[in-house]
């Protein structure tokens, strides 16, 4: 993966970030609180990619002193890969991002859409199929991939364990009186496959399949943007 | 020579702390938690003297993934205590939030100042004056909205605020990248320009907040006019 591709992915992620947030803006005018999380999250998400770019293209003006043996000048390895001594920070951005969407779905509507009747216990066991699916993507991860392989146990895969069980209960679960849900299926889909699509994107940063990586980014880009599109119309219904 | 931080610490921290003996009201808690700022610099400075020994004395190294790490979640604490034992209104704890941040900054700043004394020129004042400033308001502040949902909303503040500090943490790891790099002005523009648009946000919600208020005050006054009539 060269320097010339990590910076086009951040730079095309970072702008797609703020057509988001400057889309999402309009949610502060109300007093809708669930909306406004969600555009928090990517500004988060966005703000990541901020550091990144910033971290590729002023790391390398950084002199970092040799640690246990490794480069002299690691923020930027010679492939432009590897951000050794900034690159938790940046997985600790995504993290927050991922986790302003649990908030939203566990902290404000999770209360108001489960009951915790027995009658929707079915629901609540067809949502573990997610923290299963990212935990079983996670070690593949472990296995295959290059960027990030070292570390046994991502924060960000936690975080996106929990995330997505909300999300899968939200989508699948029958709506309440007012038609909540149904609203925010749309964004609980559009949420659910660009965590998906990140942790699929970890798994192609790697020289040979530049053209798949490139792609999964470019979806990445469309469901950030997509995601106050989406809301938007959720919210319209509910505070009319 | 006793340590430098420490007689710093005590040169930001006195006046203030006479002055908190004379003003009242708000303007004290105010005061105070800008006293609090500075004690929890002096705090963080000694961690993070422990981490730079860890790291082996690399100082670039450690301000880049370690001391935002640190700092924002010692920051936090006084808020969350201002929340949980004082009050959790959210405009009082943003304003204490903002003081803990600039209470912070003001010590850190002399620290460098005195770090750097052979460098220093005015307009590197002006720069860390507004930039670093800025910026640990600024994601003390962000933390503070976070904090503001611990009585009302528990399961919103468990994990909302997580996510603040890890916001938080980013933005003041992204402050201290450009600082250090030879993008310096870049670094030291980045929290005024993220402050212009939250000031001019806040000001316009303050102008339709006071309109509001003139309004009902002349519909009470109109209805009381009527009924006298």
């Amino acid at each position: 993966m060269t320097e010339n591709i990590n910076l086009g992915v951040n730079s095309f992620l970072l702008v797609c970030g703020i057509i988001s947030i400057i889309y999402g803006a309009r949610f502060f005018k109300k007093k809708a609180l669930y909306p406004q999380i969600i555009v928090f999250g990517v500004a988060c998400l966005t703000l990541g990619r901020l550091y990144n770019l910033i971290l590729i293209i002023a790391g390398k003006t950084l002199t970092l002193k040799p640690l246990a043996g490794v480069l002299v000048n690691d923020a930027i390895k010679s492939d432009g890969t590897l951000l050794t001594a900034g690159a938790q920070i940046f997985v600790l951005s995504i993290a927050g991002g991922f986790l302003f969407f649990l908030t939203a779905n566990f902290g404000q509507m999770d209360s108001l859409v489960d009951d915790r009747t027995s009658d929707k216990i079915k629901y609540r066991f067809f949502a573990l199929v997610g923290p299963i699916s990212f935990i079983l993507l996670h070690f593949l991860k472990n296995k295959y991939a290059i960027y990030n392989a070292e570390v046994w146990f991502d924060p960000t895969v936690l975080v996106l364990m929990f995330a997505s069980y909300f999300h899968y209960k939200h989508i699948f679960i029958p709506d309440v009186d007012q038609g909540i849900i149904r609203s925010i299926r749309s964004y609980n889909i559009t949420a659910l496959s660009l965590e998906y699509l990140y942790i699929i994107s970890l798994f192609l940063q790697r020289p040979q399949t530049v053209l798949p990586y490139v792609i999964v980014v470019f979806f990445m880009g469309v469901n950030i943007i997509a995601l106050p599109i989406v809301l938007e119309r959720g919210v319209k219904r509910w505070t009319m | 020579m006793d340590n430098v931080n420490y007689v710093l610490y005590v040169c930001t921290a006195l006046p203030f702390l006479l002055a908190l003996l004379i003003v009242e009201g708000r303007s004290r808690w105010l005061m105070l938690y800008l006293i609090i700022g500075s004690t929890v610099c002096i705090c963080v400075s000694e961690i993070n003297y422990l981490i730079l020994t860890a790291y082996g004395g690399d100082f670039v190294r450690v301000t880049i993934m370690a001391t935002p790490i640190t700092e924002e979640i010692i920051k936090a604490l006084p808020v969350l205590y201002y929340a949980l034992f004082i009050s959790d209104n959210r405009k009082t704890l943003l304003t204490i939030s903002f003081a803990t941040g600039v209470g912070f900054a003001v010590l850190e700043n002399s620290m460098i100042l005195y770090q750097n004394i052979e460098e220093i020129s005015l307009l590197w004042a002006f720069g860390r004056g507004f930039g670093s400033s800025l910026m640990h308001g600024l994601c003390t502040g962000i933390i503070g909205i976070g904090i503001s949902y611990v009585k009302k909303k528990r399961k919103l503040f468990a994990v909302g605020t997580i996510a603040m500090l890890l916001m938080a943490i980013t933005y003041h790891s992204t402050y201290n990248v450009l600082v250090q790099s030879q993008y310096r002005i870049a670094g030291l523009l980045l929290p005024v320009i993220t402050y212009i648009p939250i000031m001019v946000l806040m000001i316009r919600h303050q102008i339709v907040t006071y309109n509001k208020m003139i309004a009902e005050h002349e519909k009470r006054k109109e209805k009381k006019d009527d009924g006298a009539s």
